[in-house]
């Protein structure tokens, strides 16, 4: 029996407003095992993040879980906890690095102070000079100069402050950490450096990874495996090679075939909304899931 | 490296400096461009209500000299600084010989009081009242209660004034209808004097606040709303912080930012607000002398006191400038 780290089962959110409810999520699982790194892919608007938030129960109004699970350690339903509980679980065991890291960061308090309330709302240290340097530790696992640990959010640079992020999200060793599109507004180079550090430190920490992310390339890179999303509907799961090798599902082959390549340049289209939609009627008719190899699994085409 | 610099400073306190002189260059040309000459409008009137004064023109001669009306103009202008710089302003025309100053020292406290506590109160209850109202967890029957904090806002503060005044004191006689304490009591650090020093202010400081303190609760509440979707605070609810704590360090904290400078644009207008609220509670203190000195063309008593809010003004805008890199690091980093 593998003993999961994150098992989502027939996750569904909604948005509700007044005139209408918009179905964000619709009815997902998946599972990410102990040191594994599952990359979510898929188009903006497919409910990706919404589909991270609602793990963390950090959907901001009028998004509403409205069904399903989330067990963490195969032992706790995140969407039952009482909100003491799930404080008590936050950072601890669940870590976010969030979208556009730019925003991450309280303009007003140093980096030292924004790593160490994370971990003092958790844990008791009274010893200010060792804490201290467990920050400085920190700081040096992410690859960052001393001097940051003194300074404020705007004396850093983007990629600087991404790392401070990571950095704050592994200061607890949580069993799980869920990155929101971690490199996206970096360039590319620091897009690289961002990217190594991350699985240093997952490495290192032995934690399992949520990715979230649209750049099919990175991902390659990153992930063990592969969930790919649309309208709501993960559609294809498998591991990274197989996926993009043989895609089953006809929107993963679209999305792999929309990639760029060096070899053969090509025409860039984008998917018309008459086969998108397609795709997504059938998906609300069912959403039903075949296994085509061990560990790959393909919606109804 | 953060905080307050040297160089922000002096920037600051040269602006200031700057500020003050050429507003006081401004109450010298507007006051010598004003048509007619006060001391000739006098005795001319004086001459028409008693009839033909002799040697009239030596008098008035004399009196230019005495003013030093005589002199070229730039040497008047430099003793104007001269002697605005050490607080001279000479002496009363209608309240002949009272200097200006002695007149401003008695007044000066009052208005700063006054002023004082108003803005205090302000900053303090509307942010904190600002706060609640914008904080996602406030229960709903306390946020219905927004709009009453606005009632006052659109009307002017002399109206409130009045109100206040026809209410409280004429017709449930709770407070005194004029003055700024009661001049039975012997003045001083004793008990009496202060509480009735603080029952006579208690209306005025109440018109003021009433009116001005609604643009602080809505523009708090937005702030804090508008901060309490940014990405910093969603990443402290992930971190397992308690509401209250990241409400006061990540949200209310960022939210005090424009509050405070939206305060020191709105401090011309307090004291304004407040010249207009003393002389309706006959407040002894700069806004009723200035209201008086307007009426009686008592023109060194005006300039002086314009010159006086001038200062007021331009001092709390300084003391704010200083105080805004303490609270917003990267302010001073703009500079360097």
């Amino acid at each position: 029996m593998n003993s999961y780290v994150l098992d989502v089962r027939k996750l569904k959110v909604d948005y509700a407003t007044s005139m209408k409810t918009i179905q964000a999520v619709k009815g997902i699982s998946f599972s990410i095992q102990k040191g594994e790194t599952l990359g979510l892919i898929g188009e903006s608007g497919s409910g990706k993040t919404t589909t991270a938030m609602a793990i963390l129960r950090l959907l901001q109004n009028p998004g509403r879980v409205v069904g399903g699970e989330v067990i963490l350690n195969s032992d706790i339903d995140l969407l039952t906890l009482s909100e003491r509980e799930l404080r008590k679980v936050r950072w601890t065991e669940l870590a976010l690095i969030t979208q556009g890291s730019m925003n991450s960061l309280n303009p007003t308090m140093r980096v030292c102070e924004q790593i160490a309330d994370g971990i003092l709302a958790h844990k008791e240290m009274n010893d200010k000079n060792e804490l201290n340097e467990y920050i400085k530790n920190l700081l040096k696992l992410v690859g960052l100069p001393e001097r940051v640990f003194n300074q404020f959010p705007h004396e850093l640079s983007g990629g600087m402050k991404q790392r401070v992020c990571i950095a704050m999200a592994a200061s607890l060793n949580p069993s799980l950490l869920i990155a929101d599109e971690p490199t996206s507004a970096l360039d590319v180079i620091t897009q690289r450096i961002v990217a190594q550090t991350l699985l240093d430190i997952k490495e290192r920490l032995n934690t399992s990874l949520l990715i979230i992310g649209h750049d099919i390339g990175l991902m390659a890179q990153m992930a063990d495996r592969v969930a790919v999303m649309i309208d709501g509907f993960i559609v294809e799961v498998g591991t990274m090679q197989e996926v993009l090798s043989s895609p089953e599902h006809q929107y993963t082959q679209i999305l792999v075939d929309s990639m760029p390549s060096i070899k053969r340049r090509k025409p860039l289209t984008a998917i018309d909304e008459r086969t998108r939609s397609e795709i997504s009627n059938k998906l609300c008719v069912s959403s039903e899931m075949t296994e085509v190899t061990t560990g790959h699994w393909v919606a109804v085409n | 490296m953060n905080g307050l610099t040297w160089k922000y400073a002096l920037h600051r306190i040269g602006i200031y400096l700057l500020t003050i002189l050429i507003s006081i260059t401004l109450i010298f040309v507007i006051s010598r461009a004003v048509p007619g000459d006060p001391i000739e409008n006098m005795w001319r009137q004086l001459e028409m209500q008693k009839g033909q004064i002799e040697g009239v023109d030596l008098i008035i001669d004399h009196y230019k000299e005495l003013f030093g009306l005589n002199e070229p103009i730039g040497i008047q202008y430099l003793k104007y600084l001269w002697n605005t710089v050490r607080f001279e302003f000479g002496v009363s025309f209608v309240h002949y010989p009272t200097s200006v100053s002695s007149m401003i020292g008695h007044a000066l406290p009052w208005t700063l009081g006054l002023g004082l506590i108003t803005t205090l109160i302000i900053f303090i209850f509307g942010n904190g009242i600002g706060a609640v109202f914008g904080w996602e967890r406030t229960p709903k029957f306390i946020k219905t209660i927004i709009p009453s904090s606005l009632i006052f806002t659109s009307i002017p503060s002399v109206l409130a004034a009045l109100f206040l005044l026809s209410i409280f004191s004429k017709n449930l006689g709770w407070f005194p209808l004029a003055g700024a304490y009661n001049s039975n009591v012997t003045q001083g650090w004793n008990w009496p004097y202060i509480a009735s020093v603080i029952k006579y202010g208690f209306l005025p400081v109440l018109s003021i606040l009433l009116v001005n303190i609604g643009w602080t609760i809505l523009g708090m509440r937005a702030m804090v709303v508008t901060i309490g979707g940014a990405d910093y605070v969603r990443l402290a609810q992930a971190k397992g912080l308690k509401p209250f704590y990241i409400l006061k360090k990540y949200t209310v904290r960022n939210a005090l930012l424009p509050q405070l400078t939206s305060l020191a644009l709105s401090l011309g207008g307090l004291i304004s607000g407040q010249v207009l609220v003393e002389s309706i509670f006959s407040y002894p203190g700069m806004g009723m002398l200035i209201f008086r000195a307007i009426r009686e063309q008592d023109f060194n008593v005006i300039q002086a006191t314009s010159y006086m809010f001038i200062l007021i003004t331009a001092t709390s805008v300084l003391l704010i400038d200083l105080l805004y890199p303490l609270i917003d690091p990267r302010i001073t980093h703009g500079e360097d």
